[in-house]
């Protein structure tokens, strides 16, 4: 699943505010906060690893998450790549103008 | 809590020109999104809409009121994704230069961590392009 994808879920947004918060969080940790179930809290991070927002380490028998913060280059080249595009445009739009009589 | 980003370019055509592409549906069409409405002639308070056929990770539909237009230096109005996801403002203000028009946008309203990593990222995005101290900014949000 891509970024935007990812993004669009408020709850995967909230889990990444939490993981940002707090730096690293075992699955328990994000299921007390979000009172969302943990099948849902683990298939929102399999999304989020899927999508390269998050990353996993194991530590013994639990596993720690942490954000990615190069899983959102993806966005940030659409959302630069999107004004940069449209303001070209508009000097091509402008220099027609200056065309008519 | 909201956040803002602010865009600025230096254009090479008088206000008045600039005005007409930011206003007018057939302009607007032809560089930021189709328009079913000319903003110049539209009463405030009135409504429009925005498509962005091509959008990604957005809806690509906004609801537009009218909020302010000052000919030709200030326009603003709000902007609601269909689907419920966003509500912002964009204040599109024209200053007359030597050499033609500083356009600038002021972008406000966006929520959450999505909206401040947008911000953010336009902000730092438009002086690059690049995205630099990513990390470190990050461990900004939501402090």
């Amino acid at each position: 699943m891509d970024v935007f994808t990812a993004l669009a879920d408020p709850t995967r947004r909230a889990l990444l505010a939490k993981l940002q918060d707090e730096g690293e969080c075992d699955v328990g940790e994000l299921v007390a906060a979000h009172e969302v179930s943990q099948p849902a809290i683990s298939r929102h991070l399999r999304v989020l690893l899927d999508a390269g927002l998050v990353s996993v380490r194991q530590h013994g028998r639990r596993r720690h998450y942490r954000v990615q913060p190069d899983g959102l280059l993806p966005l940030i080249s659409y959302l630069t790549g999107f004004w940069d595009q449209r303001l070209t445009a508009l000097e091509s739009v402008l220099d027609g103008l200056k065309e008519q009589p | 809590m909201t956040y803002a980003y602010d865009l600025q370019r230096d254009l090479a055509s008088p206000p008045g020109h600039v005005w007409r592409a930011l206003t007018e549906a057939e302009l607007l069409s032809r560089w930021f999104m189709a328009c079913d409405q000319d903003l110049d002639t539209l009463p405030i308070g009135g409504t429009f809409t925005l498509t962005d056929p091509d959008a990604k990770g957005w809806s690509g539909i906004l609801d537009g009121h009218l909020l302010e237009r000052n000919a030709p230096d200030r326009l603003v109005y709000r902007t609601d994704e269909r689907d419920g996801s966003s509500s912002t403002t964009l204040t599109w203000t024209l200053t007359a230069t030597e050499h033609g028009t500083r356009l600038q946008l002021h972008h406000a309203g966006w929520e959450g961590l999505r909206g401040f990593m947008t911000a953010q990222f336009l902000r730092m995005g438009w002086r690059s392009l690049i995205a630099k101290n990513l990390t470190e900014l990050l461990h900004t949000i939501d402090r």
